[in-house]
């Protein structure tokens, strides 16, 4: 039996398929959900849930929350404020100091999920060692493998690493199998938010595109409140106080707090703020799914902050539709996760579900540019081949140096690592290793190389050099539309110098060679252009050396010519 | 290395399709969903090498670019020469496209700039700008539409009138109305995205002043 678990920053849930239908379990006190909290005593067992919960207040530096903001983040990378201690592990990962150790996010979040493993395993009377667990779906290479390895520390098998928008998209479309319909999933979690938009064809689930932002959620609506609420109340306003303020006032249009009148369209002046970041994301999806707004036939709201009016009006705006509510905020998720369970073990049959990778993936090349391999968006699993060669003779290695992103410089994108590339001794250009990149289907990348000469194949460990941090995934699409006209002109330019720089010394030979057969004329001419090329790349008018460039080409024509001539009468 | 370019790779018979030059979309994805269903990984006897393949053939076959092209190397035919790779007019089209385009990124930039005059005028600049690029779009779209006609008439006659030739030439006048559309497109977008923005807070500056 596989299980389904939603490991939420917030709250995480569990489930399995009881006879063909995915039924979430409850934990001893009878609750589906399970607060994602640990608790390190000093002495005794960890605390895991609600008795974790309960020590927020009092034992603020032994009792870690929303762990999953650190999941697969270097300590340099960690953008968020915590009552406890951030350290780093001696590889440069972000952790929790707890007395003198420092404990890995993936450590902690097994804890959370050994905790839901023995819940399975009471209420259903069976051995639970294999899930299918999901995760933002724009959580890069780091972040999924941290999840897996999460998985396996706590004793769980991970069958599938998936995507929470396409787990809420199959929870909507389970009862909907018989229809063709182009939905959006936007899902505002506790700390992150992603927005999909997904094509359902008769039981098939495609994902066209997808986007994200990873420091969005109901975290920063309830920080914003609570420093307003401070602000008005002129005191102190723990967390609880402000969520419990902001809970309340998606049920009633106002309440009183200290014997003052506190409005919904009074925080919707710190709320709209927030919730107005996810426009471009929607906008970005949209865009890249090559549709428009009015092409959707639905809007699916997931996550706890979709409860709140004013995020429904933001979102029936956006997308000029009502929002489809349908789907349990909190449990979608988690049913979705259940659902693909059932598909792998067979149990779930005429529901297939094809994914994307939310990143583009690449190398870097020749004068520093990235070279995409596997553009965002592409259907997952997806393999991909590039041959390399020795750039000189008896060339030892190569060190490849492997990207996520969307910038045009190499070096404005994340590197997710490096490898080399071993050549056997040949020749410039003889030796001959093809690498094949493959993003499975949890979105977690393997890459083989094949010698060519030899058949010989092997699987490439990658060095990871930084790890890609969520804030940093987030701010990575956001900055890549921004600087995409920036990007565009150097990348241009770079092309057009690299152009040149090829051409100049070619005609230096050729002048060298044949010159005295042209006119003084021609000579002086060239010999003009190829100076103003020159000048021009010191300039980077991309402009006026492309216009050069053609002169040039111009110019060099008989040239050109009476050294093909030459060739043939050799 | 790449799966796409090993000659034993058949996107046409691996969706089940003709190997003609027109296709319907409606089609191609039907064939493709079909073979899905029962190559995912997830299916009992499915595989992710098989099912990457048939996502690279999807792809291939879907790209009227890449679907001629394909056809045309596996085309036995007398040698036609490369011909024209687009008409004068289309020419003339992508090459104002470009450097409306490029123009356009300037502006954009320029509209984030130091004085007050300089933003407005780039502003009002980049406005008038994607006024053209709408137009320029619409030529785009009804280039794109023109190639599908032409490319059904292509097959219509095929495969006794067919030649390489004629598969290259459509392939490559695809392939640059496809560049032309989608480069005209993102920078629309781009606009949009990034012109609000810059409107409100060059307002903002001169509210302040």
């Amino acid at each position: 039996m596989i299980a389904g678990i939603d490991l939420g920053t917030t709250h995480s849930l569990i489930g399995v398929m009881d006879s063909g239908f995915p039924i979430l379990i409850a934990d001893e006190s009878g609750a589906r959900l399970t607060p994602s909290v640990v608790h390190f005593p000093e002495d005794g067992a960890t605390l895991v849930g609600r008795n974790a919960a309960a020590l927020l207040a009092s034992a603020p530096e032994r009792t870690v929350f929303s762990v999953k903001r650190l999941m697969g983040l270097r300590k340099d990378e960690v953008a968020d404020d915590f009552p406890f201690a951030i350290g780093a592990a001696p590889s440069g990962e972000a952790g929790v100091c707890i007395d003198d150790t420092v404990l890995l996010p993936e450590e902690i979040a097994a804890q959370i999920l050994m905790k839901l493993k023995s819940d399975a395993e009471r209420a259903t009377g069976g051995v639970v060692d294999r899930a299918v667990i999901t995760v933002p779906a724009y959580f890069n290479d780091a972040q999924r493998s941290a999840t897996k390895r999460a998985g396996e520390l706590a004793g769980i098998s991970v069958e599938r690493i998936l995507s929470e928008p396409t787990a809420a998209a199959l929870a909507y479309g389970l009862d909907r199998l018989g229809e063709s319909s182009r939905v959006a999933v936007y899902d505002l979690g506790g700390g992150t938010f992603d927005i999909s938009i997904l094509e359902l064809n008769q039981g098939m689930f495609e994902v066209k595109s997808t986007h994200g932002d990873t420091h969005l959620g109901g975290d920063d609506l309830d920080r914003a409140t609570r420093d307003w609420l401070a602000a008005t109340l002129q005191r102190d306003v723990p967390r609880e106080e402000a969520r419990a303020c902001k809970e309340a006032l998606s049920i009633a249009e106002d309440i009183l707090i200290d014997g003052k009148m506190i409005t919904r369209s009074d925080l919707d002046g710190v709320w709209l703020p927030i919730i107005e970041r996810t426009r471009s994301h929607c906008a970005q999806a949209v865009f890249d799914a090559g549709i428009e707004f009015g092409d959707l036939d639905a809007v699916i709201l997931v996550g706890g902050a979709t409860r709140m009016p004013t995020v429904r009006q933001f979102v029936a705006g956006l997308f000029q539709r009502e929002p489809d509510c349908s789907q349990h905020p909190d449990e979608a998720v988690a049913i979705g996760a259940v659902i693909q369970a059932g598909i792998i073990e067979g149990g779930v049959r005429d529901v297939t579900l094809l994914d994307v990778t939310p990143l583009s993936l690449g190398i870097e090349t020749f004068g520093g540019l990235m070279n995409i391999l596997i553009p965002r968006n592409t259907t997952i699993p997806v393999k991909r081949g590039e041959m390399f060669t020795n750039a000189v003779g008896n060339q030892a290695s190569m060190q490849i140096n492997v990207l996520q992103g969307e910038r045009e410089m190499a070096r404005d994108n994340w590197k997710l690592g490096t490898f080399d590339l071993a050549f056997n001794p040949a020749p410039k250009g003889q030796a001959r290793v093809g690498v094949q990149f493959e993003i499975d289907a949890n979105g977690i990348l393997h890459v083989l190389a094949r010698d060519i000469a030899t058949g010989a194949e092997h699987v490439v460990q990658i060095e990871s050099a930084v790890n890609v941090s969520d804030a940093s995934v987030e701010q990575m699409v956001g900055d890549s539309v921004e600087h995409a006209f920036a990007d565009m002109s150097e990348r241009i330019f770079t092309e057009t110098r690299i152009k040149a720089e090829e051409m100049i010394p070619a005609i230096d030979t050729a002048l060298e060679k044949m010159g005295s057969a042209i006119p003084e004329a021609e000579r002086t001419r060239i010999t003009a252009l190829v100076a103003d090329v020159k000048a021009a790349i010191k300039n980077e008018n991309t402009q006026r050396l492309k216009k050069l460039l053609t002169e040039l080409d111009d110019a060099t024509q008989d040239l050109a010519t009476l050294l093909l001539e030459s060739l043939m009468n050799d | 290395m790449d799966i796409s370019s090993l000659p034993e790779f058949d996107p046409f018979s691996m969706l089940g399709m003709e190997r003609r030059p027109w296709l319907s979309a409606d089609a191609i994805l039907t064939a493709f969903r079909d073979r899905a269903r029962r190559l995912h990984p997830d299916a009992p006897n499915g595989s992710a090498s098989e099912f990457a393949q048939l996502t690279a053939a999807r792809d291939l076959v879907l790209n009227p670019a890449s679907r001629l092209k394909h056809l045309a190397e596996f085309h036995a035919d007398c040698p036609g020469g490369s011909g024209p790779t687009t008409s004068p007019v289309a020419a003339d089209l992508g090459f104002e496209i470009g450097s409306t385009v490029r123009h356009a990124e300037q502006l954009l930039a320029a509209s984030e700039g130091k004085s007050g005059l300089d933003r407005a005028l780039a502003i009002h600049a980049v406005k008038s700008s994607d006024l053209r690029m709408e137009e320029l779009e619409t030529q785009t779209a009804q280039l794109l539409r023109d190639l599908e006609f032409d490319t059904q008439a292509l097959d219509a006659a095929w495969p006794e009138r067919g030649t390489t030739h004629d598969l290259i030439s459509l392939s490559n006048r695809w392939q640059y109305a496809q560049r032309w559309h989608d480069q005209v497109r993102k920078a629309r977008f781009n606009i949009k995205s990034w012109l609000p923005q810059r409107m409100q807070s060059a307002t903002q500056e001169s509210i302040k002043r």
